[in-house]
């Protein structure tokens, strides 16, 4: 299969806001990020995935799978998925997770569960309303990836996490992704964690996509540069994606290209990127 | 289905213990008592759907429905797991419920009646299955909290029925409510059996209706 994820004209409209026309490909054996801003559009798209809303145009294919089609209840054994928020009941335990996702997955591992929970470091007689944010994070990664997921979809799930765990998280990601087959679309605002691991950047603004791109080929694409009013004057107006003036300089995302003598540039990170081309300032 | 059926045990087990040991023992006690009066037998139906109404507040605190849509048991698995769940849990009160009915009259013979031993379990399981046949559909639609707001009308209703009642028999005993409950107990339960029977399979096709219902509107809830 090629593409894990294939997302044609996705539009859904609420009051107040409308997704438009999202098309991304998510290729298998690759980590693509989701980035925008609260309330761009991010988590709409992975609700759409799920059905948990009804889109109002366009098409979601997930692991070669329409997911209207009554096969994707079966697909959904093959998704792993982390939510913003862990969404198990505050009463249980890890063996009780284990008991009710035995049930529910078809391929469910114990043994790769508790495997999980032992290299995380969470404890099996505490209840999870005892867990901190961390833990409770860490159990619903380990419930993702116990039941042969070739497919994660992860929403904010380094959000609210110390950056030691955040390492410790990531580096399961990218060890994931070892084997071609297995895919992950995550969102998140820590966009450094998403730099580090992301061979595709997706960034929604105000319902729309602007890009999605290789990672590699987006930060070759833009240059940072810092100058004053009068350089930045000489530029080509199509050549600048957005400035920012402070009292001392301007700073400006141009296209990669020639640029005049004089003019300091340097590799932008997908952070700089993302808010130049949400300032919309030119 | 057999997951979220599994589930919801797990979690009526895990953080309902206490309270389920408790409100069945109450449950019980109200479910003999209702071998005099069918006040009783109500209240203990009605105890029983609290105490599923506990284990939904687990859910909606968890924000479970959410992630229930990521997982392999699709809406129509997860309204059938709930309905199957609830009246599993009404039919192992049930059995308890006789069990305890005659334990009741093995050591108070003098309170023995067949009729109402026939009654009593029937009543416990078929009041909250007919609770639940009308309400849940509610629950699918609009939420918990909005199906809470209905349960405790649904629980003023009869609470304020059985009161009434209960009035007249300790102000009046020949009052008309007192007559109309003494004939309910005094009636021929075996020549009525035909009956009964019916009412519990008409019960049982209403909560089945019921489940396709939910099954319906659930499928276009938008979270």
């Amino acid at each position: 299969m090629k593409n894990a994820i294939e997302i044609r004209n996705l539009s859904k409209e609420f009051k107040g806001f409308t997704l438009n026309n999202i098309s991304l490909e998510l290729p298998s054996g690759c980590i693509m990020g989701l980035i925008g801003e609260n309330g761009a559009g991010k988590s709409t798209i992975i609700k759409l995935i799920f059905n948990s809303i009804k889109r109002s145009g366009g098409s979601i294919e997930v692991l070669g799978c329409d997911n209207l089609d009554k096969d994707f209840e079966k697909v959904k054994n093959e998704i792993g998925v982390v939510l913003d928020e862990p969404c198990f009941p505050e009463c249980v335990r890890l063996k009780d997770i284990n008991a009710m996702m035995k049930s529910i997955y078809k391929n469910w591992s114990s043994d790769e569960f508790f495997a999980y929970c032992d290299k995380f470091g969470l404890p099996r007689d505490k209840r999870f309303k005892g867990f901190s944010k961390g833990m409770k994070m860490k159990t619903s990664i380990a419930v993702a990836m116990s039941h042969g997921a070739r497919l994660l979809v992860l929403d904010e799930a380094t959000s609210g996490l110390d950056p030691i765990i955040r390492d410790e998280i990531l580096d399961v990601f990218n060890d994931f992704t070892r084997d071609e087959n297995h895919s992950v679309l995550i969102s998140s605002h820590i966009i450094s964690d998403l730099e580090k691991i992301c061979d595709y950047i997706a960034f929604i603004h105000k319902g729309s996509l602007r890009f999605c791109e290789e990672k590699d080929a987006l930060l070759d694409k833009y240059l940072l540069i810092h100058c004053t009013d009068e350089d930045l004057k000489k530029l080509q107006h199509s050549q600048i994606v957005g400035y920012k003036r402070s009292r001392y300089e301007t700073e400006a995302l141009v296209k990669n290209g020639s640029l005049p003598s004089g003019i300091i540039s340097e590799k932008p990170c997908i952070e700089d990127i993302m808010l130049f081309m949400s300032k919309e300032s030119v | 289905m057999k997951g979220i059926f599994l589930k919801n045990w797990i979690v009526m087990w895990g953080g309902l213990r206490f309270n389920l040991v408790l409100m069945t023992i109450v449950g019980l006690i109200f479910a003999v008592v209702g071998q005099m009066n069918t006040f009783g037998s109500i209240f203990s139906g009605i105890f029983l759907c609290s105490m599923v109404m506990g284990m939904m507040e687990y859910n909606e605190r968890s924000k479970w429905e959410l992630y229930s849509d990521a997982l392999p048991v699709g809406r129509k698995g997860t309204v059938k797991g709930f309905y199957l769940f609830s009246i599993s849990y009404f039919a192992a009160f049930s059995v308890l419920a006789i069990l305890a009915c005659v334990l009741f009259t093995a050591f108070m013979p003098m309170y023995f009646d067949p009729a109402a031993l026939i009654l009593t379990p029937i009543m416990t399981i078929f009041v909250p299955t007919l609770i639940f046949a009308l309400t849940l559909p509610v629950l699918f639609k609009f939420g918990y909290k909005v199906f809470r707001v209905i349960f405790l009308v649904l629980l003023g209703f009869f609470g304020g029925i059985g009161g009434f009642f209960l009035g007249f028999l300790v102000d009046d005993e020949h009052s008309l409510a007192s007559s109309v409950l003494s004939q309910i107990w005094s009636v021929d339960i075996f020549s009525l059996l035909p009956w009964i029977i019916a009412v519990a399979a008409a019960v049982l096709a209403l909560y089945f209706l019921s489940m396709l219902l939910s099954s319906k509107l659930y499928k276009t809830v938008e979270r």
